[in-house]
């Protein structure tokens, strides 16, 4: 191997080693991003998404990033959780107004997701307001 | 906050919906056997086409004499009392939060109309506080507790519209916003704010009293 | 309390008598049973709906001509009255029945133009009726009031006309009569006859006139028609309005019978408001009946059927400037403004209205047995009627025609003391006076 292709190889592997946490954590994330509303009635909610995924880490010690799938998620066919949303917008999945009546809308998965998972944990905001601050 | 919260939106729903319900349920009830015993020929007299009637010209801005002859206050009571029912039903954050409790939605008001629509309530009720104040005939008769119920009204909508916009504490005013609904919901059927049901009674006896056996209008 | 209705405290030895004998025990007792065993959900609604926004007071002329003192705006009434009652569960004063008394029997007409005004439809005029009931069954009633209902205790009429005097006054009526047609008669109990004839005492006590041209309108338009020789006779009732609703019941089950012992096809009734409204309003349904139990038509209506069918004809026309008053008890009891009109204007092409008008009209303020309650509580009426007075003024009529005995007593009273220098007229004099006349004798 030519020793230049393996310097070359080496800064690869060294800029995805250290891209890669870059890339999925959202470091500095602070609301939520959402382009998918033709009008936003509220402002956008408040989330600081490392805090989230750290409290996520500590919580359930999952392995490496399948802790994305806890928010995530991409059901169908994947029982085993391999496949993640991870990069995919929400609104994908979850129209502003789906015409299936089986798929969640957007702001109800939203809202099912946050002020679910907060009102079980018990922590967190979980009235309009506290999310949607002025 | 949290236990509190879950509380007022969640269990405390169903309490003042069955108390606003069942009061009123009751009170009709009460009120109607007990006229069967006593009062048995307003049921003879009763016609429902002149109920109905008496009902929508009452419901109609500027139909009946009185109201002509008292345009403010035509103007602000109807305006109120629109606002007053459309504003809680039709709120985003009220519908949201029916959808996300029972799965059903309807159309929503877009936030700056509500916004705009509790502003009336709350103009309304100061119209009205201030009305009872000055214009002699209605101080002569305004109670304590009219005033009382007026403020019983205001409360949810003062405080909804704080907590729209975030002013003082927020947590503490959205709590007070849905303690102070949960407290109208459950005072209609024990104040004279049961009209919402005695409107539509009183009416139709007295319009099939008057069309039906006098022979005459009653507006 | 206002100052302004107390200010001058009205001596009437009925009502302070009444009083005097009180016990708060009793007055306790009296009021829980009549709020709450005699009367039912429509008091419990209408007290209970009330909002206070004093919407009802324009309605009531007391309001208006006592300088829109709030006392007497309906709604002001029922504060003084059953408000206090009802949220003191009864225990009130003697000062308090005395009060309530006054404001009952003579600060209100029971007209009802106020359920016209209120968003609810609350009736002020019930509200005022089970406060008489309350006074009645205390025995707190004006004395004079209270004196026409011992009348109707006792003879089935309102003032003391005894059987014989009632058919010597038909009698002299007839003889009357028959100089001017000869061959009329006053027909006294004929059975079977198409029509009788009902009157209020008044008539054969002191408005024996009013027989004659009755008689003479039923002569012309050819009518089967009779009076009771019985008592029956009188169609009035003060009972009703004094709170003696078992006296009104047996008044009108006594006038109910005298029409069906003679057979009568129907019983015409004079021109009298109140004694209507206890015919299909109060008396028939304290009796049990939906309707009257026999038909019955005012005056205005048998009146206007004439005219429609031709049996009466206008000879000559009034050519001054008339007017005409609805009593309450027609137009908001029955509607018969129209008609009243129909038959006003074929005699008088030239009317004007007065504002408001027809079911919106401003009462006499001598209906309710207001009138009744004599001479002591006169100026409360008079002056209680301001309104109406200005109401007449603006119309520039000469003549008012007002086919009800109590707003002619009402009406009189307000043009004398308002200076109007008006005419006050019934449809009997109007049509007596104008109709042709064929048969008589010039
Ligand atoms: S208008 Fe009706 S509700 Fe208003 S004060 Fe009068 S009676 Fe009460
Ligand atoms: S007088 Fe007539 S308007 Fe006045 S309170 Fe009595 S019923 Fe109502
Ligand atoms: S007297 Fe005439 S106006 Fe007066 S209350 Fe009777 S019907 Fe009405």
């Amino acid at each position: 191997m030519p020793k230049k292709l393996a310097y070359l190889m080496g800064a690869i592997a060294i800029t995805v080693f250290f891209l890669a946490p870059a890339l999925y954590s959202q470091t500095d994330m602070t609301h939520v991003i959402e382009d998918a509303y033709p009008s936003k009635e509220r402002p956008p909610s408040v989330f600081p998404h490392d805090e989230h995924t750290y409290e996520i880490a500590e919580e359930f010690d999952l392995d490496g990033m399948s802790d994305c799938y806890f928010c995530h998620h991409y059901d169908g066919p994947d029982q085993d959780h391999m496949d993640m949303s991870v990069g995919i917008p929400c609104s994908d999945c979850h129209p502003v107004d789906p015409v299936d009546p089986d798929v969640t809308a957007l702001t109800m998965a939203y809202h099912e997701l946050c002020k679910g998972c907060h009102i079980q944990e018990k922590a967190g905001p979980i009235a309009c307001g506290e999310c949607h601050v002025r | 906050m949290h236990t509190v919260y879950i509380f007022l939106t969640g269990p405390m729903v169903w309490v003042s919906l069955l108390i606003l319900v069942f009061g009123l349920i009751g009170k009709f009830i009460y009120l109607t056997s007990m006229a069967k015993k006593r009062d048995p020929w307003i049921f003879n007299y009763f016609q429902f086409k002149y109920a109905i009637k008496s009902i929508l010209i009452w419901l109609v801005p500027f139909a009946t004499m009185n109201m002509r002859r008292n345009p403010v206050m035509t103007v602000v009571t109807f305006v109120f009392h629109i606002c007053l029912i459309i504003v809680p039903i039709f709120a985003l954050a009220h519908v949201i939060m029916w959808e996300e409790a029972w799965g059903i939605s309807w159309w929503t008001l877009p936030e700056t109309v509500a916004v705009t629509m509790s502003f009336l309530v709350l103009g309304g009720i100061l119209f009205f506080i201030i009305r009872r104040m000055k214009l002699p005939e209605a101080r002569y008769v305004t109670r304590v507790q009219d005033y009382f119920i007026l403020l019983i009204v205001a409360l949810p909508f003062l405080t909804g519209l704080l907590a729209y916009y975030q002013i003082f504490n927020y947590q503490l005013m959205i709590i007070l916003h849905v303690a102070a609904g949960h407290i109208m919901l459950i005072a209609i059927p024990f104040t004279w704010l049961s009209h919402l049901l005695l409107f539509p009674m009183l009416r139709g006896y007295v319009g099939s009293e008057f069309q039906g056996v006098r022979n005459v209008k009653d507006w | 309390m206002s100052e302004a209705a107390t200010a001058a405290k009205i001596e009437d030895p009925g009502l302070d008598q009444g009083v005097e004998k009180l016990t708060r025990d009793q007055i306790q007792s009296t009021i829980l049973k009549v709020v709450n065993q005699e009367n039912s959900a429509r008091l419990r609604a209408m007290v209970g709906t009330c909002v206070s926004c004093g919407l009802c007071s324009e309605a009531c002329h007391y309001f208006m001509s006592y300088d829109r003192n709030p006392y007497y705006a309906p709604v002001g009434k029922v504060k003084e009255t059953l408000w206090e009652m009802m949220s003191r569960n009864g225990m009130v004063s003697k000062e308090f029945i005395r009060r309530a008394a006054t404001t009952a029997y003579t600060e209100c007409n029971l007209c009802k133009r106020c359920v016209h005004f209120c968003p609810f439809g609350i009736d002020t005029a019930y509200l005022m009726t089970v406060v008489r009931r309350i006074c009645h069954l205390l025995g707190v009633t004006p004395q004079y009031l209270q004196d026409t209902c011992h009348s109707h205790s006792a003879t089935f009429n309102q003032m003391w006309v005894k059987d014989d005097e009632w058919i010597d006054s038909l009698q002299w009526q007839e003889e009357e009569a028959r100089d001017e047609f000869p061959g009329l008669r006053i027909p006294l109990d004929k059975e079977g006859s198409d029509i009788m004839y009902s009157v209020i005492a008044p008539e054969p006590k002191f408005r024996a006139q009013l027989i004659y041209q009755a008689a003479a309108i039923f002569q012309v338009a050819g009518s089967d028609w009779t009076m009771p020789a019985t008592p029956g006779w009188d169609n009035s009732d003060m009972a009703m309005f004094s709170g003696d609703a078992e006296m009104m019941g047996r008044l009108k089950k006594k006038h109910y019978e005298a029409a069906r012992r003679l057979r009568v096809k129907k019983i015409v009734m004079g021109e009298c408001g109140h004694a209507y409204r206890s015919v299909y309003d109060m008396g028939n349904r304290w009796l049990g009946f939906k309707d009257m139990p026999i038909p019955i038509i005012h005056a205005i209506q048998f009146y206007c059927e004439l005219l429609r069918a031709g049996k009466i004809k206008v000879a000559s026309r009034i050519t001054e400037l008339c007017t005409f008053h609805d009593p309450c008890n027609t137009v908001r009891g029955m509607g018969l403004h129209e008609m009243g009109r129909e038959v006003a204007r074929a005699f008088c092409p030239n009317m004007v209205e007065m504002h408001p008008n027809r079911e919106h009209n401003y009462c006499c303020c001598a209906g309710g047995g207001v009138i009744n309650c004599g001479p002591p509580h006169k100026m409360t009426r008079v002056l209680g009627n301001r309104i109406k007075a200005e109401q007449l003024k603006a119309t520039g009529a000469k003549i008012i025609v007002a086919p009800c005995h109590n707003c002619h007593g009402g009406l009189e009273d307000i043009v004398h003391h308002y200076k109007l220098n008006m005419k006050i007229k019934f449809l009997g004099d109007i049509i007596y006076e104008h109709m042709q006349k064929p048969g008589a004798v010039e």
